[in-house]
């Protein structure tokens, strides 16, 4: 019995099974670079979205209010992909001796060399950002910064009390001025 | 974190040329790694698609006999709308008017007052 869900494959199909595929291994490359930052991490990526497309097809239930498109659909699927790869490489068991009582630890920590990583990148990201900031009224390092702190768009612009397409284009900005970095790692 | 990556991978996923421009850059078997992780949803879409093709195929079929079936019944009302037989016409006229030559011409065209003589026994016709 094939159980397939055929709106999401109508969706899929609209745009091209094949594109889907390569835009998402892109997409999911790139999360996975930046987070594990492993050189062969390309194997990984492709049972990541194969998975993502596979449980979209057949077994995950599409909320069309949180993701109004298939792609964010799907990009969330890769996202929530991507994090379980990054928690059992980051968060899994180091082992370390306890220098007094010569016991093995072993403990769930994060890498200070992650930490350190991910700060710097975000320094980085904002220093090219601060740069594109044209006047005391742009509100483009603030959009940022409520970017990362997890805002949607919508959020940030009742929160800053500017139009949502001022917010959508101040992003396009800022997306443009730190795709240099994207391959910096 | 993620949000930080998520930031600068966003555009990866939803445009193409960028995406393949990613993956060339850093050297990814985009068109391998497609083959080889989605040939088993592939099979299973086609399989799908083949299943779904025969269920539509046999309601189809049975629209198409509903069709027909339909047809059937309404060409014959309409038939016998426009042309009533002609024995129950002439039996009509028949009993109203009287018979002349021409009901007689006609009676003996209409197959069915044929058959109904033939059914007669001669004995009945001698009187």
């Amino acid at each position: 019995m094939i159980r397939m869900n055929a709106e999401v494959l109508q969706e899929i199909e609209n745009i091209g099974l094949e594109v889907v595929y390569k835009q998402l291994l892109a997409y999911s490359s790139m999360m996975l670079s930046k987070a594990i930052g492993k050189d062969e991490v390309h194997v990984l990526p492709a049972d990541i979205v194969a998975s993502a497309i596979g449980d979209a097809l057949s077994e995950k239930e599409w909320n069309k209010d949180e993701f109004p498109t298939i792609m964010e659909f799907l990009k969330n699927l890769c996202i929530n992909g991507c994090r379980r790869v990054y928690r059992k490489n980051v968060f899994s068991l180091r082992v370390s001796n306890d220098i007094f009582s010569e016991e093995t630890i072993q403990a769930k920590v994060v890498d200070p060399v992650d930490l350190i990583d991910a700060d710097n990148l975000k320094n980085e990201m904002k220093s090219l950002v601060v740069k594109k900031k044209k006047s005391i009224d742009d509100f483009i390092v603030d959009i940022f910064d409520a970017r990362l702190a997890g805002y949607t768009n919508i959020e940030i612009a009742e929160y800053l009390s500017i139009d949502i397409k001022t917010v959508e284009n101040q992003m396009k900005v800022i997306k443009r001025c730190i795709k240099p970095l994207r391959d910096g790692r | 974190m993620f949000d930080l990556y998520d930031l600068l991978a966003e555009d990866l996923a939803y445009n193409y040329e960028e995406a393949e421009e990613y993956l060339r850059q850093n050297e990814i078997p985009a068109d391998a790694l497609f083959e080889e992780k989605m040939s088993g949803i592939q099979d299973q879409i086609r399989a799908f698609k083949f299943k779904q093709g025969i269920s539509k195929n046999e309601k189809l079929l049975t629209k198409l006999d509903s069709f027909f079936q339909l047809i059937q019944e309404q060409t014959q009302d309409r038939i016998f709308e426009l042309f009533p037989p002609l024995a129950q016409t002439a039996y009509s006229q028949l009993s109203s008017d009287g018979i002349t030559d021409d009901d007689i011409q006609t009676l003996r065209q209409d197959s069915s007052f044929l058959r109904f003589i033939e059914s007669i026994d001669e004995d009945d016709l001698s009187l």
